[in-house]
């Protein structure tokens, strides 16, 4: 499950321009990066293109899928994974880069390659490349389930601790019964017990 | 046209005119004074007949009008106004119809009740007459059965090549009944009187509604249908087939509210609160199509979230009862601690008398004046003895 590619396009012009864009594409051989780069700068832009404002989609391309969300105000966001990367996480993804890109460069004249930076973004794909690590229901749910582990651990634990307070109760009992049968013969023998 | 029924008022017209002529030919007054009466009568009833006629015949073309706009198998070109409004007027003239045929059916049982040998030619004839009419207007409204069956097949076909075609995945039509379903909720106001008039031969709003009802509905329209359909062509089929077309009218312009609301529902669905910022213009119909495709694509991302949350939650659920298993062991053993710590505070009690005791013995052992005496005593004794002895 990897993330290949985060693109932010512009999609109010025809045609779409990438503003801002991260690829990893370290799985491929070195003299394939470029073109795939290419390629994938392409088929963002042309799936922007083709993407109404306020829809997701999800568009599957030999063995790449291209998860796109366009946004209203004319910028639309571009991830490109493999094939199981789960979409969910890709559009939460999404989700939480347009805003912080359009909370930060609200005015659509300042969306040239240039003026944007965006520092957080390949930073966003390191951490996404689990998506388990990255989103943050799977971490929830990973963290749950961890716990779950433990609990069950500590109620093994338990039930020996049970066992062995009943082996200590009833060792208890033997002792008790060993002190009296001591005091007694103590007592005994201090009672007018005469030698001959 | 139909023009037979007239056709045949005019040739009893004639022919009544032709008798009136013979009998006026040989009869006395006040036999011509009948005749004049009954061909009065007759002549009534024959205008009555053709006008009933003519209007089965315009009905008739109407008909046809309709089932010709029924039969074009345009994908986005039927106009379902016109349809609505002509079936409105079939109607209205079927049930007109009705009424005219059965008042003359019972103007002609009335002659016939004081039929005399001379009129009764003509009773029978008008008889006939009538019956023919009743045949007539029961296949007219057979032929509008058929036509709004084909209506209603039409609109399910269109509607299935409309999610094949918007949904290329393959996606079965009832995901878009779950979503279909909420915006479709709302507009009961229109909807619910329709599902009153229970024999619906349209089946396609209660499809759009749940699946379990849609089954109670073509259950009911099919038995309705079923047995009504090719029976008897009398009078007797004409008004069962009013309550199974009355709800028919009112069904196209509840498909028209549904797509609208439809519309509304695919883009008010698309997206949580906080990414809304779609405009609420109503677009052309190519917006309707591209909601319709992407609304289900925007529902399985949410339905995703939701599931996983739920899981989530599921998990929590778990959790707390498993943290609850927990805490009622630890309470089940407590009342062994209990046991266990009695236990050992009498053994610490009888310890602690028994090393009195010990002690006390000792004491009595290492400082007692009588058992020093004893033990003196008791040397005297053996050496006594050893004396004794040597």
């Amino acid at each position: 499950m990897k993330i290949y590619a985060i693109y932010v396009v512009r999609n109010n012009v025809k045609p779409a321009k990438a503003i801002v864009d991260v690829k990893d594409l370290a799985s491929f051989g070195f003299f394939q990066r470029s073109s795939i780069g290419e390629f994938m700068t392409f088929m963002s832009q042309t799936i922007a293109e083709k993407t109404q404002p306020g829809q997701r989609q999800s568009i599957e391309e030999s063995n790449y899928v291209g998860h796109v969300y366009a946004r209203a105000e004319g910028v639309a966001g571009v991830v490109i994974t493999d094939k199981e990367y789960p979409a969910r996480v890709a559009f939460s993804l999404l989700n939480k880069i347009l805003d912080e890109f359009t909370t930060r460069f609200p005015n659509s004249a300042t969306w040239t390659p240039e003026a944007c930076t965006y520092p957080e973004l390949p930073q966003y794909i390191v951490t996404y490349q689990d998506p388990k690590q990255g989103d943050t229901i799977m971490k929830v749910q990973r963290e749950l389930d961890e716990t779950k582990i433990i609990l069950h651990k500590t109620i093994e634990s338990v039930l020996e601790r049970g066992e062995k307070m009943e082996s200590l109760v009833e060792r208890s009992d033997v002792l008790s019964t060993q002190s009296k049968m001591f005091y007694k013969t103590a007592k005994k023998q201090n009672s007018c017990c005469v030698i001959c | 046209m139909d023009r037979t029924a007239e056709f045949k008022a005019a040739v009893n017209s004639l022919l009544s005119r032709g008798q009136l002529r013979q009998h006026n030919n040989g009869n006395t007054r006040g036999s011509q004074a009948r005749q004049g009466k009954e061909a009065l009568a007759y002549a009534e009833f024959s205008r009555l007949a053709a006008s009933i006629g003519r209007e089965i015949g315009e009905t008739q073309t109407k008909l046809d009008k309709l089932t010709k706009l029924v039969k074009k198998k345009g994908l986005f070109d039927d106009r379902p106004v016109e349809i609505s409004e002509l079936t409105h007027h079939i109607k209205q003239d079927l049930s007109r119809l009705n009424a005219q045929t059965g008042a003359l059916q019972k103007h002609v049982r009335a002659t016939a009740a004081k039929a005399t040998r001379a009129t009764r030619q003509m009773d029978e004839h008008s008889a006939n007459v009538v019956i023919i009419l009743q045949s007539k207007l029961a296949n007219t409204s057979m032929g509008f059965k058929e036509a709004l069956e084909l209506r209603t097949e039409s609109m399910q076909a269109s509607k299935k090549r409309q999610d094949q075609l918007l949904n290329p995945g393959g996606a079965p039509p009832q995901q878009l009944q779950p979503q279909q379903n909420s915006p479709l909720m709302t507009p009961t106001s229109i909807l619910s009187p329709l599902r009153n008039n229970s024999k619906t031969p349209l089946g396609l709003v209660p499809t759009a509604r749940t699946p379990t009802p849609t089954s109670q509905f073509l259950h009911q329209q099919n038995i309705p249908n079923g047995a009504n359909g090719r029976g008897s062509p009398y009078a007797q089929a004409s008004p069962n087939h009013y309550p199974a077309n009355g709800g028919s009218n009112g069904m196209d312009d509840p498909y028209q509210a549904s797509n609208i609301h439809r519309r509304k529902g695919g883009r008010s669905e698309d997206l949580h609160g906080s990414y809304e910022d779609d405009s609420e213009a109503a677009g052309p119909a190519s917006m309707l199509f591209q909601q319709q495709h992407y609304a289900p694509q925007a529902d399985q991302y949410i339905q995703n979230r939701s599931t996983a949350i739920e899981a989530v939650e599921s998990t929590l659920q778990e959790l707390g009862g498993i943290f609850q298993q927990l805490a009622q062991m630890v309470a089940e053993q407590r009342d062994t601690v209990q046991r266990i710590e009695a236990n050992t505070d009498d053994i610490e009690l009888n310890i602690n008398e028994a090393q009195n005791q010990l002690l006390r013995y000792y004491r009595n052992i290492s400082s007692d004046r009588w058992l020093m005496i004893k033990i003196f005593l008791t040397i005297i004794f053996v050496f006594l003895v050893i004396s004794l002895m040597s």
